[in-house]
């Protein structure tokens, strides 16, 4: 008797579906060895086990295909390997930045026949001095860049105004103002020991706000510097603008106080989120001090026939010489790295006005030599610090959700911006150490008026654009950007954004409103209940991140969405009001005028709405058939 | 007048040769051995449910009688009635067509042994059976 070839059926995927199966297979192929299905069977027990087996199978197929795509997976360590395959650093919290003014006396001198500040007790203070907010121990600013009080240009003026005077009416000290930006964040400093070179070695930092690292260090102070991946072998490096690096270029360090150059870094790492939140660091394979060209073949020197030219035809490689070049980077070996790095940021980042006071820690030293004692501890003491507006841009880390959609965006842009939506994904990857951007819009300027000395013409560029941005304080509302949030959006902009565009940063208008509503309850509803039911649905309609620069808002979904409560029979009314002034966005909005066909449109400069104050400007009332 | 008692042959017994289901419990070379009469499929299941315990079933988690948490519950008589009550209970919603006829629980004290004598008929047919089991430390049925 020939075997019977059995039909298998491939489409069953959970328990139920494959009991079924096998049964129906028991039934088909062995109908005199098993005939009894019964529940209490030992035999269909047998059939449900390899069910279940099926079933737990088959999961685990889908999940690892599900976990595979990143418009589907759902655990957060694929989701950040997968974010940052696609070319998105994903952020675990966001620092808010500041400006701070920083000020000192001098003491006057008349050395040069008049009165002048005397600039040997001008202070040099280091970068990554940090200010503590005097209401607030736990929160931290840092600066981001050096002060220097003998350095005054268009790009970074000292304000100097006579402070005191002497018996004769002469200035005796002089009060010097800078102004500089400060980031969020506690500067934390943190040592590894590395003994044989590991290929690919790895450390990790076990915070969990971890912002940005400022360096890496190795016991011959050797800089490490952090790369996008291990491939690359050069960084952007920014030096002062000074004759001793380019006497060519220095005589514009006035308005270009930093120059913009290429370095190949054969010490590099890369660092990556994981799902704890704690930061990796990945080093690289090589382990030879040697030049790559050394230790293999160089195709470049074949051939050139040049006398005392390299050619090494007759050298003897050996093949894995190729592991140890410095291609993906140096692997550090018997040495020490000190790994500095910042940790803080969040919305409680967001500090108000003239809260950072305190100097916490940081190198300051006075630049003149020889200098009076008690003038010196004078200076060193009126050294103050305070900033006149609030910081901006501290947030929460990326949520799952945020990663996904943020690596879905950013990797059409491939790094560069092209199209609105790139714009957009770009003001948003800015990294945290800058702030926030909390929303986002632009727009071709097609209707630039250009000043021309006999008319005014209208051209129809479109490489002029309008970018409109908010950013958010920190009771997570909308509010301007700072200055220096724009400043630092405007300079990360200019590496990706093409030659012939030009963008222009503004602010966009925050239009501050109210919901009334007149609702009739079912009978034996609680009407108090009715009315948080629908209070709790329109605040998490109206929440601030689920809207977008010039979104309408549709009315007819706001009688919708209370219809659907439970408990409301019938919206009479739904009214929107405009909220302005005393605590609300300065700008009034004629909402009746705005309202067509119910339907509110924002204005034609680019606007958002915002419930600023979700308990006080969403009211509803009950009212009676 | 003759009065005619009417009895049902099942089916599965009129083909002897034919496999009905498993025999517990499992032994032989390969463990697993065919049950070609209703009573012995029928006492096979028995004793799969009363050996099976409440939520040890995958997706079943009502299946099985629960006898072994009662092991260690004090031999007194309203364990004894408890006893008798899971048993009916779970042959009047698993075995519909098993009749019981008398149940016995016994207990030795000084062997901490329970003893469960149950008999039980197939409604409408004429097959009797009685299934003993003996819970102590080593179960044996």
């Amino acid at each position: 008797m020939s075997q019977q070839s059995k039909k298998i059926q491939y489409l069953n995927k959970d328990f139920d579906a494959l009991k079924q199966r096998l049964i129906e297979f028991a039934e088909t192929y062995y109908p005199d060895t098993y005939t009894d299905f019964n529940e209490a069977s030992p035999g269909l027990m047998l059939i449900e086990m390899a069910s279940y087996v099926g079933d737990v199978l088959n999961f685990y197929t889908e999940n690892q295909i599900q976990e595979n795509f990143l418009q589907y997976a759902k655990q957060r360590n694929n989701l950040l390997t997968l974010a940052y395959n696609y070319g998105y650093k994903p952020k675990v919290t966001r620092a808010a930045t500041v400006d701070l003014d920083i000020y000192q006396v001098v003491p006057s001198t008349d050395e040069k026949g008049y009165v002048e500040p005397n600039f040997n007790y001008a202070l040099q203070i280091e970068d990554g001095a940090q200010i503590r907010d005097t209401s607030n121990t736990d929160i931290f600013f840092y600066l981001n860049k050096d002060v220097d009080f003998t350095i005054s240009g268009s790009s970074n003026p000292t304000d100097i105004s006579v402070y005191s005077v002497d018996d004769d009416n002469l200035p005796a000290f002089y009060l010097l103002k800078k102004s500089a930006k400060a980031s969020a964040g506690k500067v934390i400093n943190k040592t590894f020991d590395f003994g044989i070179a590991e290929r690919f070695a790895t450390v990790e930092i076990d915070d969990t706000n971890i912002i940005r690292i400022i360096k890496v260090t190795d016991s011959e102070n050797t800089r490490w510097y952090e790369v996008p991946y291990l491939a690359q072998e050069t960084i952007f490096e920014e030096v002062e603008n000074v004759a001793t690096n380019d006497p060519n270029l220095s005589q514009y360090n006035n308005t270009v106080p930093y120059l913009l150059k290429i370095k190949k870094v054969p010490q590099r790492f890369v660092s990556r989120f994981k799902s704890d939140n704690t930061l990796q660091l990945q080093f690289g394979p090589g382990v030879s001090d040697n030049p790559d060209e050394v230790i293999i073949p160089n195709p470049d020197e074949v051939g050139l026939g040049l006398p005392y030219g390299q050619d090494k035809l007759t050298t003897a490689w050996d093949p894995s010489n190729f592991l140890y070049t410095q291609t993906y980077g140096l692997a550090p070996a018997n040495t020490t790295l000190n790994v500095e790095y910042v940790i803080g940021g969040g919305a409680a980042s967001n500090v108000s006005a003239n809260t950072l006071t305190t100097l916490h820690t940081g190198s300051i030293s006075l630049y003149g030599n020889n200098l009076n004692g008690n003038l010196s501890t004078t200076v060193l003491e009126s050294l103050a610090f305070n900033n006149p507006g609030p910081a901006s841009g501290g947030g929460a880390g990326d949520t799952n959700e945020q990663i996904r959609q943020n690596a879905l965006s950013s990797y059409p842009t491939q790094l560069r911006t092209v199209t609105r939506e790139d714009y957009i994904i770009r003001c948003y990857s800015l990294p945290s150490r800058y702030g926030i951007i909390s929303k986002a819009y632009i727009v071709p300027e097609d209707t630039i008026k250009t000043n021309f000395s006999n008319d005014n013409m209208y051209s129809n560029n479109i490489s002029n654009m309008s970018l409109y941005i908010l950013s958010e304080n920190t009771t997570g509302t909308l509010t301007t950007a700072n200055q220096a949030l724009k400043q630092n959006l405007e300079t990360f902009l200019s590496e990706y954004r093409m030659l012939t565009d030009a963008v222009n940063i503004k602010d966009a208008f925050i239009i501050n409103l109210g919901v009334n509503f007149e609702i009739i309850p079912r009978p034996n509803f609680s009407t108090t209940s009715v009315i948080n039911r629908c209070l709790q649905q329109l605040k998490e309609y109206f929440v601030t991140s689920k809207w977008q620069i010039n979104q309408p808002i549709l009315i007819r979904d706001i009688y919708t969405l209370l219809d659907k409560v439970e408990g409301v029979q019938t919206v009479e009314d739904v009214e929107i009001i405009n909220k302005v002034g005393e605590g609300y966005s300065e700008y009034a909005y004629d909402i009746a005028g705005a309202t067509i066909k119910q339907i509110l449109y924002p204005s034609l400069d680019p606007s958002i709405f915002e419930i600023k104050y979700p308990d006080i400007d969403l009211q509803g009332r009950i009212v009676s058939l | 007048m003759a009065t005619y008692n009417f009895i049902t042959k099942t089916q599965s017994d009129i083909f002897p040769n034919r496999g009905i289901g498993l025999a517990i419990p499992f032994n032989g070379n390969t463990g697993i051995n065919s049950t070609y009469l209703t009573k012995d499929a029928v006492r096979a299941n028995l004793l799969n449910f009363f050996l099976t315990a409440r939520r040890e079933r995958v997706f079943n988690p009502s299946f099985g009688s629960g006898l072994r948490n009662l092991l260690f519950e004090p031999l007194t008589d309203n364990n004894r009635a408890s006893i008798r009550s899971f048993i009916e209970e779970g042959v009047e919603t698993y075995f519909p067509q098993v009749k019981i006829e008398d149940i016995t629980v016994g207990f030795r004290e000084d062997d901490n042994q329970a003893l469960i004598n149950f008999k039980y008929s197939l409604r409408n047919t004429n097959i009797t059976d009685e299934l003993t089991i003996t819970f102590t430390n080593v179960t044996t049925i």
